[in-house]
């Protein structure tokens, strides 16, 4: 597509949830950090909001907060067009709007993908009501948003989980 | 069969947790109970001791589908409560809002919710594989009706452009103009959309529903009007709780609401449809009626169609409000409080949505009610299955519980407004 733009960084979750809001704040970060033109978005309603965003960018970086059980602060990145992504780690709390693994799979049957999409999941350990991070998921933050400036500057489209 | 159970543990595609109980004891229904288990939500009481403006933006809280309807109820009582009545392009510019979550809303219910009942596939997800370009139309219909409340709202989810009296900003024209190619192809859309629903396979089911939505003179309800009925009731939003009341049932957090010394009756499209239908645009006619839809609409699983023409009309609607758009003078008018009640009905994409505030002279908020649409059809759920399950004995086990969750889903409801998953289980004695 001739008119797509270049790169997005889209921070999933609630900064009012706790560790719920590590992705709006790591995506913060990535733009102060990281290399100029690339957009940030944060806030997204649903996923089907999000199809339509990021069918318009060629690369796009989405980090959330999952929930799978591990230890807190342990991050994860994978490579959504490779491979289904664990059911387990992302959790949808509106009955009306689809999760990130449906939301991918959905994109995928309806050919509205990115060239790119890679997906970082940090483990939270906090979600009640509140503003601020746990301490895990506060040094996971620094360490997510390096990994994610180096992809920026690398380009590596070769990615695996 | 006649002793038979069935259970559905989890009904999705609707907004909130619940769950159904259908007990069968020789072929005839014994019980139907529509259990919400959500705790409470406290709204109204968060509600008492804030300012009055806070109302809008606090209720939109209630739901991430359809905030504005919260805002614009709370609004316009807070607006009655201070004798205050917005007109001309502030006026305009609401309806143009409301049209848009309308879009949304029923976009998302007709492609992605409720049409995989019809066509027979679990989520939108599994139905994209074989219908993409349905998927695909649903979700830009979605998008534009999104991007209408992105432009005047400020943002899609919980808008924040939206304030007793106005706006804190309004568009210039050409924002609006903006809108208009998307608008066109979103009629189109709902059009074809008409077309293509109406073509679906419906169960022979009709009941004698007592229907009422907000009934104004000379437009389709949106934002104000009388309430009225099918069955008498002509009255002004006044005089709701004089007509309405709420119960509480031991099986749901949420109250039923039914017409006094009366019962259940039915609120949304279907009402909002069957009591104005005259009143709508003339394309939305036009494609209700080739769709082979009566002027009154008393099959609950038609309202997919309904829904649809409704997308046509507030899209017709919509391109109508942006080409007669003057920027106001100002973009919102001063409301001063004063002590008095105010109530507030307006037409949510679910149905009417009531509210009523007691303040005091310096605007503070002494008491609350809300009355969402979801509380007000529980009732009228429960009927409908209890008159649709012994008709329909006949069908295998699997396809009389996936008919049932789909009457169900008939109404779009959100239980997350009225009080989260909705479990469904049908026991046979």
């Amino acid at each position: 597509m001739a008119d797509r733009k270049s790169v997005l960084v889209i921070g999933i979750g609630n900064p009012y949830r706790s560790d719920d809001g590590v992705g709006p704040l790591i995506a913060d970060q990535v733009m102060k950090m990281g290399p100029d033109q690339v957009d940030l978005r944060s806030g997204i309603k649903d996923g089907f909001s999000l199809i339509h965003l990021w069918q318009e960018y060629d690369q796009v970086y989405l980090i959330d907060a999952v929930s799978s059980g591990k230890i807190p602060g342990k991050f994860y990145r994978f490579n959504a067009l490779t491979g289904p992504l664990p059911r387990n780690f992302f959790t949808n709390y509106s009955t009306h709007s689809i999760d990130i693994p449906d939301t991918i799979a959905l994109a995928g049957k309806l050919q509205m993908l990115p060239k790119k999409l890679i997906i970082y999941g940090v483990e939270g350990k906090d979600f009640t009501i509140g503003q601020g991070l746990s301490e895990e998921v506060r040094k996971a933050l620094a360490a997510v948003t390096v990994c994610i400036i180096r992809d920026l500057r690398t380009n590596d489209f070769l990615i695996t989980v | 069969m006649k002793n038979k159970s069935i259970k559905v543990d989890q009904l999705t595609r609707v907004e909130g947790e619940g769950g159904l109980h259908i007990k069968i004891k020789d072929n005839k229904v014994a019980d139907v109970k529509f259990n919400i288990f959500e705790p409470p939500r406290f709204f109204e009481a968060f509600l008492r001791g804030r300012k009055f403006t806070e109302a809008p933006d606090v209720t939109a809280r209630i739901c991430g589908i359809c905030p504005i309807a919260y805002q614009m109820s709370s609004s316009h009582a807070m607006e009655m409560a201070c004798g205050v009545k917005i007109e001309g392009p502030l006026r305009a510019l609401r309806r143009l809002i409301y049209c848009g979550e309308w879009i949304e809303s029923h976009a998302l219910h007709v492609y992605m919710l409720h049409a995989p009942d019809f066509l027979g596939y679990e989520d939108a997800v599994s139905m994209a594989a074989d219908h993409p370009d349905l998927v695909k139309h649903g979700l830009k219909l979605k998008k534009i009706g999104n991007d209408l409340m992105i432009l005047l709202g400020g943002r899609e989810i919980h808008p924040i452009n939206l304030r007793i009296g106005g706006f804190y900003k309004v568009p210039a024209k050409r924002e609006l103009q903006k809108m208009i190619e998307p608008l066109k192809w979103a009629l189109e859309a709902s059009i074809e959309t008409v077309k293509t629903v109406a073509a679906l396979k419906f169960p022979d089911f009709e009941q004698d529903y007592e229907f009422v939505s907000v009934s104004h003179a000379e437009e389709y309800p949106i934002n104000e009007g009388r309430i009225k009925s099918n069955k008498g009731i002509n009255i002004p939003v006044t005089d709701f709780l004089n007509v309405f009341e709420e119960q509480h049932v031991s099986h749901s957090t949420s109250l039923h609401a039914t017409v006094k010394e009366r019962g259940a009756y039915h609120v949304g499209p279907m009402a909002r449809y069957s009591l104005n239908f005259e009143k709508l645009t003339p394309l939305a006619q036009k494609a209700a009626i080739g769709s082979g839809l009566e002027p009154e609409c008393k099959n609950p699983f038609k309202s997919i169609i309904v829904r649809a023409v409704e997308l046509v009309f507030a899209c017709e609607e919509a391109l109508r409000l942006i080409d007669h758009y003057e920027i106001p003078d100002q973009p919102y008018i001063d409301v001063h409080p004063k002590a008095g009640i105010g109530h507030g009905a307006t037409e949510a994409p679910r149905g009417l949505l009531y509210h009523r505030y007691e303040i005091d002279n310096n605007g503070v908020i002494k008491t609350a009610r809300i009355i969402a649409p979801t509380s007000q059809n529980q009732k009228v759920i429960e009927n409908d299955l209890t008159a649709f399950v012994p008709r329909n004995q006949n069908l295998s086990h699997d396809d009389l519980t996936w008919q049932c969750e789909q009457a169900i889903r008939n109404y779009d409801p959100c239980i997350s407004c009225s009080c989260h998953f909705l479990k469904l289980h049908i026991e046979r004695e």
